[in-house]
């Protein structure tokens, strides 16, 4: 998987030219980014570097900043867990926006609450909810996520993420690439949960092109046991290896050389 | 002289740089046309008056001044005038220090405009030099005022001016030290003005400071220090020098004609340093990191031989890479400088960083001590043992994990980040939304550590088992199963990273940096443990170099190595490992 700060093939030369050269602290190349920024919504692109140069030019001139815009590239970011993407636009937004996100777990779980969207800026009850969803993520809490993205009872975080398409997808691509990260077999119920299908049919059929190398047996889904040599920890090989290099040696062959031409 | 007065100077200093004359500043006079109602002929009096008394003044101060003083300008100035980098340096580096520590300990050095210029005939480049120097040790002995800044940010103004006057291309030469100490000076001062601003409009009441500070929001503002920095380096043509360098093509063929002076390029180089820097105030790591592009750190240059410079990039790049949270790329930045830290000791204790070399070496200790925490790696052997004389309580609390290790992280992450600033002007107008944007980035920082507050009580359970049951784990760990599964695909997710392999600063492969490694099947943990066998060759290796260490104490045979560096090196690891010897043997 390359790191998402790698320039995507899906970036425009205009876009290249901001980044590129000093038109990235141009007020100016504003409405450019923010058109790419709603491009990678509708298009399911992505391309981290520009809007954080956008965020950038934000802080250059708090007057041009647009909510939808900000809010957007902080859905989008989202998708891309556990990458550190979400934090990194959250270092560059104004400060006043996080100050009374609550910063305290509950002690009785693991899993935070969610915050009480009471500030009096709407902008601000945004951010934080979004930053509970990225919470959400960063903890692998993903049924709550979903919960919580659907909840009846604030309808908000639903429509924070909606000018997004495809992004329930990516998430569970990012969930999908959790699983086969760290686990060999899952029982189907709780795969349900995790990846929010509402049965085994609709698993199955996303799974084929999305789960590759899982199968279903039984009631759970198997990982095809060739991926077991990427289970088997790389740092093992290399750190029991006794090889000595000859350069290594060098410090020893000289002085046995100089101590020849003593005696 | 009162307050007002001197902002009044400091105006009309404003408008006349460029080609400042002192000769023709008459501003107690002009003062008195407003004030009082004075008829002309008592007004020509009173300025002639002045005139002489300011002329009497300075040859005053000028005669005043100790004659090792008045030798060391005079000097300093010819060879500055003579392009003599080798005498310049000598200045700069030994003279100036000496004899701040004798005659100007506590007091700032002669005022450049009113003592140094007559003295030396206004001879403008060496004038404003001399200025940046006066200020800069101002800034380190002394606490400046806000005049002071303002007039500091105009000198660099001048200078920068100067050097990039396309009419009169300037064929001075400085030595590289001196070149860094001007960059690096000229962000510190950006930040010290930003943090005095920002403190000043949060908590003072001195409307009169606060409303100069309005009235001046170009001073030291982000968008000019930015454009400096950038500038140099495009002027430069440095990044096209490095990229043919590391192409192996000849750098002066995209040199271009200003590209190729020494000053430039060596500007050039340590703007690019401090776009580093100055990005990661602002919490742009990512654009501090992809700034260093065409720098390979492990490439040896001229530049790589300036100390400061090179504190400066480890502990930066060390950050980024945290804050990205490529933690074992940033403990690979930080072991990398410390080790050369530590065994560079003897010779920083003289010069006269050694206070901030120490304070840097520290505050890179404890964030050494943050990423340990967050991502377990074994050390060199060295560094680990300053770290745990260090830090070692610290790290232990943290090692621990849960609710009572974050006061821990906070409390270092505080002491050790750079101080963060704002982008823009404070917002003057509601004092209450300019928040330390050291606390945000806190926050946001203690997200992350947040959700691996689990990882070390679940490994050490880990390390006990081979497989697992969830449910079992879970009543150990007192969360619900769910929880737990939760839990384990985070430690499987925090144990893969991306590692810096080559290229740009930025790039790097995902790769498993834990010994311990997981695997869920079903309701079941698969442990398996990487165990890390001791390298004996190493060992043997490392053994025997000591070994003829003693052998030549015991002959006190001098060491016979050709290349003079190595040579050095070799004589002081060798006084360490002696040192180390003797302790060993009592």
């Amino acid at each position: 998987m390359p790191s998402s700060t790698a320039t995507p093939s899906s970036r425009p030369p205009e876009i290249e030219e901001i980044l590129t050269t000093l038109s990235r602290y141009n007020p100016e190349a504003t409405p450019v980014l923010q058109d790419y920024v709603a491009t990678q919504c509708s298009t399911e692109s992505y391309d981290i570097m520009a809007n954080l140069a956008l965020l950038k030019l934000y802080q250059f001139n708090p007057q041009l900043m647009r909510e939808e815009t900000v809010l957007n590239i902080l859905a989008k970011s989202l998708t891309v867990f556990p990458e550190p993407d979400f934090t990194l636009c959250l270092h560059l937004l104004p400060p006043a926006l996080l100050s009374s996100y609550p910063s305290t777990t509950t002690a009785s779980s693991i899993i935070p609450s969610a915050p009480a969207a009471n500030s009096d800026d709407t902008l601000t009850n945004s951010v934080h909810r979004l930053t509970y969803l990225n919470s959400l993520l960063e903890m692998a809490a993903f049924p709550n996520f979903w919960s919580t993205l659907s909840s009846d009872a604030d309808e908000e975080y639903a429509e924070l993420v909606a000018d997004v398409s495809g992004f329930e997808d990516a998430i569970r691509g990012g969930i999908a690439r959790a699983i086969t990260l760290s686990m060999r077999s899952i029982k189907i119920d709780t795969a349900l949960g995790l990846l929010n299908f509402p049965n085994k049919e609709a698993l199955a059929q996303w799974s084929v092109s999305k789960l590759p190398g899982w199968s279903f047996v039984g009631d759970a889904l198997v990982q095809k046991t060739e991926e077991e040599d990427s289970i088997a920890p790389s740092a093992a090989g290399t750190a029991s290896s006794g090889k000595v290099k000859f350069e290594q040696m060098s410090r020893v062959i000289k002085r046995v050389y100089e101590n020849q031409l003593i005696h | 002289m009162d307050n007002e007065q001197v902002a009044y100077d400091y105006d009309d200093f404003i408008q006349k740089t460029g080609d400042y004359d002192f000769e023709d500043d008459e501003p107690l006079a002009t003062d008195l046309i407003e004030t009082e109602t004075i008829d002309e002929e008592l007004l020509l009096k009173q300025q002639q008056l002045f005139q002489h008394q300011l002329q009497l003044q300075q040859q005053q101060a000028a005669a005043q001044l100790p004659d090792a003083i008045r030798n060391f300008i005079l000097y300093f100035q010819h060879c500055l005038k003579e392009n003599n980098v080798y005498d310049l340096h000598g200045c700069y580096e030994n003279t100036f220090n000496r004899l701040t520590e004798k005659f100007y300990k506590n007091t700032p050095w002669p005022d450049p405009h009113e003592v140094i210029a007559p003295l030396v005939e206004n001879d403008q480049p060496f004038v404003t030099l001399y200025t940046e120097m006066y200020y800069r040790h101002l800034y380190a002995k002394l606490q400046p005022d806000l005049v002071d800044r303002f007039a500091s940010y105009d000198n660099y103004c001048v200078w920068f001016n100067y050097v990039f006057d396309p009419n009169s291309p300037t064929d001075l030469e400085l030595p590289t030290n001196w070149a860094w100490d001007i960059i690096d000076e000229f962000i510190y001062q950006f930040n010290s003005f930003a943090l005095y601003r920002s403190r000043t409009v949060r908590k003072s009441h001195n409307e009169e400071e606060i409303q100069q500070l309005r009235d001046h929001p170009q001073a030291w503002s982000s968008y000019g220090v930015l454009n400096v920095l950038y500038s140099f380096i495009q002027k430069s043509r440095i990044n096209e020098q490095l990229e043919a360098v590391r192409d192996g093509r000849d750098p002066d063929e995209v040199a271009g004609s200003d590209g190729s002076r020494s000053l430039y390029k060596t500007l050039g180089y340590f703007s690019i340093i401090g776009l580093l820097r100055v990005h990661t105030l602002l919490g742009d790591f990512t654009l501090a990191l992809k700034t260093m592009e065409s720098i390979d750190l492990n490439k040896k240059t001229k530049y790589s031989r300036v100390a400061g410079a090179q504190f400066t990039i480890y502990y930066y790049v060390g950050f980024c890479y945290m804050m990205l949270r490529r933690y074992s790329d940033a403990i690979k930045a930080f072991s990398h400088i410390l080790l050369f830290i530590s065994r560079s000791k003897s010779f920083h204790n003289r010069s006269a960083q050694y206070d901030s070399v120490t304070k840097r070496s520290d505050q890179m200790y404890a964030l050494l001590a943050i990423c340990v925490a967050l991502c377990p790696t074994r050390l060199d052997d060295s560094i680990h043992t300053t770290l745990r004389e260090k830090n070692g309580e610290q790290l232990a609390r943290m090692q621990r994990g849960g609710e009572e290790s974050l006061p821990v992280f906070e409390e270092l992450f505080t002491f050790a980040s750079p101080k963060f600033m704002m982008l823009g002007p404070p917002d003057y107008e509601n004092p209450a939304n300019n928040i330390d944007p050291l606390q945000h980035h806190l926050k946001v920082f203690m997200m992350d550590v947040k959700n691996t507050m689990l990882a070390p009580t679940l490994r050490s359970y880990l390390k006990l088992y081979t497989t697992l049951n969830i449910e079992k784990l879970a009543t150990f760990v007192e969360i619900s199963p769910e929880e737990l599964r939760s839990a384990l695909v985070v430690f499987k997710q925090k144990s893969r990273q991306v590692r810096w392999t080559e290229g740009s600063l930025l790039d790097g492969e995902v790769v498993n940096v834990s010994d311990l490694d997981i695997t869920l099947n079903g309701d079941l943990i698969d442990i398996s443990e990487a165990r890390i066998v001791r390298k004996f060759g190493d060992w043997f290796l490392r053994n025997a170099a000591k070994y003829y260490a003693v052998q030549d104490t015991i002959a006190n045979k001098n060491p016979t190595v050709e290349d003079g560096k190595e040579n050095k090196e070799h004589g002081k690891r060798r006084e360490r490992r002696e040192k180390g010897g003797e302790k060993s043997s009592k």
